[in-house]
């Protein structure tokens, strides 16, 4: 009995020393962000309120909590805090050719491998307040690669940024592009979703061959041939079996309503269209399909498919409830996603909050990733962007990026201030 | 009767056979008898006529394969082995000897051995043009599929920069005068690697000591070599899909090892039986290795999950920043060696002054720390061609700390483990091959320079740089300069 009493006590002396030396801030590490203007989805705009982080978490929000012994703070009075911006569509960070336009159908071929922390692109968009990138193939085939979700911590090991709670995501492509580029088939719209068609039928044979072979006792076995394994045709099951969704990048509203019809057949999910600027012609089967969209705030007329555009669309798909999320697709635009965003409450009418989220919330939903960030929310990773003034304004400019409570840019460090 | 004359005929049909047999097998004895004779003549003339020839390096400090100096000693060398290695005062003075080299002051070491050469090869068009006659290039190829009326079969291999068939040994092309330039630097053993193709094809191991190829082959076949070389028109134009294809491959081919059994024309129609598979499959299990080129530091990463998808246990051909991403202790690496930051690296990104503290401090300094870590690299040419940069290279990974008995083994006996010839060659040792060479200075002071290379036996001796260089010097007056920028 002792003994046993012995060894609780030294568990509860051990539990207690833990505790305190946590508390000092041994073991933790920690930060503090003073009297800032915080912007909270579910309580609004915080004002001259306090933010703590604690290992990469949001700890708590309040006013006036005391600077623990041993935790840098910094004085953010007159700045306002937002959610680390996500671009949910560009090509940046990939090491080489992001496209693999030589075949129709390339579902096997993988971003992740191409993650390259040491591009100074990286290093730019940092400066514009963007803590997590969805970061994909290209459009030249009707079925692309399997995109990657990365956060901006420029430098690290290419593993740590990859982000593996994100939903695995699948590169579509209808429109121009993945007609013009090769010259074999195909030629036409129709054969853009004949291809898509086609794959999954050989995806779908292919199952029934495995699901032959395993049914089958080992006598049968013996006299069977085993079917071979292909990683194109898995890929494409996977999305079948829900655990990938497709990204589509189209333009034009009828090849989108046949690509919803061909996922009705089949039973794959698409979380969302990429740039589809006749998206207002066709919010009803977009809002009642749960389908989002990730489009310019006001670019068009680049090319012929992509001529009709109005951006007072993007009021009507508000209105039926559609998710908006913003993108750039190139680490340019990426740099000023947040003006990007203030257009919206121009255009779409919306309030800030609601602005904001197309660059935050939104991107991160249709990356499954609203669990963790997105937002400011206690127990959401710290990814957090600080501005000196309004955060949708062009006249602001970002101050401080910070991803998972690491500080990544910050302006007044920067060694290329004031240079020309 | 009848029966009689039979048995009288056969018996005298018999008879005159057993007759001739007779001639013929004493003729046949004789003739035996004469080859052995004549070869036993022969032989022992040439033996008597033409010893093998046995020479001396005298008073030479000598490189023993425990990376310290033996100094004051002599090498004794007979026919194309080392016969003999000691200290002078030890030396029989009776002993006689076809030649004599006094060296005295000089440094003797084991002949370098190239573990990554890409000279001394057949060049042939290849099937791919990179670069703006790419799509030319798609569009024929579109016409031919179209003659052929196949849409979803993928062009065969070797118009896809695979060649999975071609060797190296039989493309050698040896001419002299390129011989005679590694010879001089002091190297005799190359490890000669396909240039080009993401499969090269494999490698062989050959010996400067003839021009002709059957000769100088040490090793036929050695490794399976993989340049991942993306920007192509056919199907992997990316190393994603390079990196996917090859783990399908590796599908492929152990399927058809165990469907060896089956009609092939009963399998999947989509998956035509190529004979490639057969020769993939055992670098697949780890029967055979690979040998793979990378250029820079994200393509590390790259190979990283090759290996972990594929299950393959590679040679690494390094780049110059190696060092910035932990690899894995067993790991065999061959090193250009180079300092040059790529342009794609963040040294190279910014500015200028960066790019020049990196090219002579930073990675001298990390590659050096590098060594010391990895014991067991092999350490070649910058470009896999010309050996005249690398020692330049190696005096500064000298002045950065890098131990001289470590460069040495990175040249001579650690390629040598990793070619399989470190029974045969790659370090001073009586009974391995007479593979030597001997320089004026240690070759991590500046201006070193190897005097002497023997190969095999066969003796190169190389003269100091001739006195026009001297005169050169002289017209070179401060004076006589002529003044740069012209009218300024």
């Amino acid at each position: 009995m002792k003994i046993k009493i012995k060894i609780i006590t030294t568990c509860f002396l051990c539990l207690g020393m833990t505790l305190f030396f946590t508390s000092l801030g041994f073991g933790a590490n920690r930060l503090l962000l003073k009297n800032a203007r915080i912007y909270t989805f579910d309580r609004g705009v915080l004002d001259g309120y306090d933010l703590l982080i604690r290992n990469g978490k949001i700890d708590t929000i309040a006013k006036n909590i005391q600077p623990p012994p041993n935790v840098p703070f910094i004085d953010l009075t007159g700045k306002s805090v937002i959610p680390g911006i996500i671009d949910s569509h560009n090509h940046i960070a990939l090491y080489g050719d992001m496209n693999e336009g030589t075949e129709n159908v390339t579902p096997e071929v993988k971003m992740e491998y191409l993650v390259d922390a040491d591009e100074p692109s990286i290093y730019y968009i940092l400066s514009g307040g963007v803590t997590m990138i969805h970061t994909m193939h290209g459009s030249a085939n009707p079925i692309g690669g399997e995109n990657v979700t990365i956060k901006m911590k420029w430098g690290k090991n290419p593993d740590e940024l990859i982000e593996t709670r994100a939903l695995r995501t699948l590169k579509m492509a209808l429109g121009e592009n993945p007609i013009q580029k090769t010259p074999s088939f195909p030629n036409t719209r129709m054969g853009v979703s004949s291809v898509i068609e086609k794959a999954y039928l050989d995806a779908i044979a292919y199952r029934k061959l495995q699901d032959k072979w395993n049914k089958a006792s080992k006598q049968e076995k013996e006299k069977m041939i085993p079917p071979a394994k292909n990683y194109r045709l898995e890929a494409l099951l996977d999305t079948l079996d829900q655990k990938m969704v497709i990204r589509c990048h189209s333009y034009r509203a009828d090849e989108t309503l046949e690509l919803i019809r061909l996922s009705k057949k089949f039973g794959f999910k698409v979380a969302a269209f990429e740039h589809l600027h006749q998206a207002y012609r066709i919010a009803d089967q977009l809002s009642a399909n749960h389908i989002g969209i990730s489009i310019f705030a006001d670019s068009w007329n680049y090319k012929a498919e992509a001529s009709e555009f109005t951006p007072w669309g993007l009021k009507l798909l508000y209105q039926k409830g559609v998710e908006i999320s913003l993108n750039s697709d190139t680490s340019e635009a990426m740099r000023r996603l947040y003006t990007e965003a203030g257009k919206l409450r121009r255009y779409a009418g919306m309030s800030d909050l609601d602005a904001l989220k197309t660059i935050t919330l939104n991107p991160a939903k249709l990356l499954g990733m609203e669990k963790y960030t997105g937002s400011i929310e206690i127990g959401k990773d710290a990814d957090l962007a600080v501005f000196d003034g309004h955060p949708l304004s062009s006249m602001s400019k970002c101050v401080l990026t910070i991803i998972e409570g690491e500080i990544y840019f910050d302006r007044s460090k920067d060694p290329y201030v004031g240079v020309k | 009767m009848k029966k009689k004359l039979k048995t009288q005929f056969q018996s005298r049909e018999e008879k005159q056979n057993t007759e001739d047999s007779m001639k013929q097998t004493k003729l046949m004895r004789y003739f035996y008898l004469s080859v052995i004779l004549s070869v036993v003549l022969f032989s022992g003339f040439y033996t008597f006529a033409s010893p093998p020839e046995r020479f001396i390096i005298k008073n030479v400090s000598v490189f023993k394969p425990d990376g310290t100096w033996q100094e004051d000693s002599f090498v004794i060398v007979k026919g194309c082995k080392i016969e003999q290695i000691g200290r002078m005062n030890t030396l029989e003075q009776t002993d006689i000897f076809d030649h004599e080299y006094d060296l005295k002051g000089k440094f003797l070491y084991p002949a370098f051995i190239d573990a990554f050469y890409k000279g001394f090869q057949v060049e042939e068009k290849e099937a791919s043009t990179p670069g703006p006659a790419r799509f030319d290039s798609q569009i024929s190829r579109f016409e031919e599929r179209q003659a052929s009326e196949k849409d979803d079969v993928r062009a065969p291999f070797e118009k896809r920069n695979y060649f999975i068939k071609r060797k190296a040994v039989e493309r050698l092309l040896l001419t002299e005068a390129k011989m005679k330039e590694v010879i001089e630097q002091g190297f005799a053993i190359l490890h000669i690697a396909p240039p080009d193709g993401i499969y090269g094809g494999t490698a062989t191991v050959i010996s400067m000591i003839s021009e002709n190829p059957t000769e100088a082959v040490l090793v036929p076949e050695t490794f399976m070599t993989l340049y991942l070389k993306p920007n192509q028109p056919d199907y992997p134009s990316t190393f994603n899909a390079i990196i996917a294809e090859l783990q399908q491959l590796k599908e492929d081919s152990t399927y058809y090892q165990k469907m060896k059994r089956f009609d092939f024309s009963l399998l999947d129609k989509r998956l035509q039986y190529i004979p490639e598979y057969d020769i993939l499959y055992p670098y697949f299990t780890k029967e055979k290795r690979f040998i793979i080129s990378i250029s820079n530091y994200p393509e590390q990463r790259l190979i990283e999950q090759l290996t972990r998808l594929v299950g393959i246990d590679p040679i690494l051909v390094g780049h110059p920043e190696i060092w910035r991403r932990p690899l894995a202790p067993n790991t065999t690496i061959i090193l250009p060696l180079n300092f040059k930051p790529n342009d794609n690296s963040y040294y190279a990104q910014f500015e200028e002054k960066l790019k020049k503290e990196a090219e002579e401090k930073i990675y001298p300094q990390k590659l050096a720390e590098f060594l010391k870590s990895h014991p067991h690299i092999a350490i070649t040419s910058p470009d896999g061609i010309n050996h005249k940069d690398l020692f330049k290279n190696l005096q500064l990974l000298g002045k950065n700390g890098a131990p001289e008995s470590l460069l040495i083994a990175a040249l001579t006996i650690n390629p040598a483990k990793i070619l399989d010839i470190a029974r045969y060659t790659g370090s001073c040792e009586a009974g391995k091959l007479a593979n030597i060479t001997v320089s004026d200075k240690k070759i991590t002071e500046p201006d070193a320079r190897v005097s002497m290379t023997v190969v095999e036996g066969k003796v190169f001796e190389f003269k100091p740089p001739a006195d026009k260089d001297k005169k050169d010097e002289k017209d070179k007056k401060p004076g006589m300069r002529k003044k740069p920028g012209g009218l300024q």
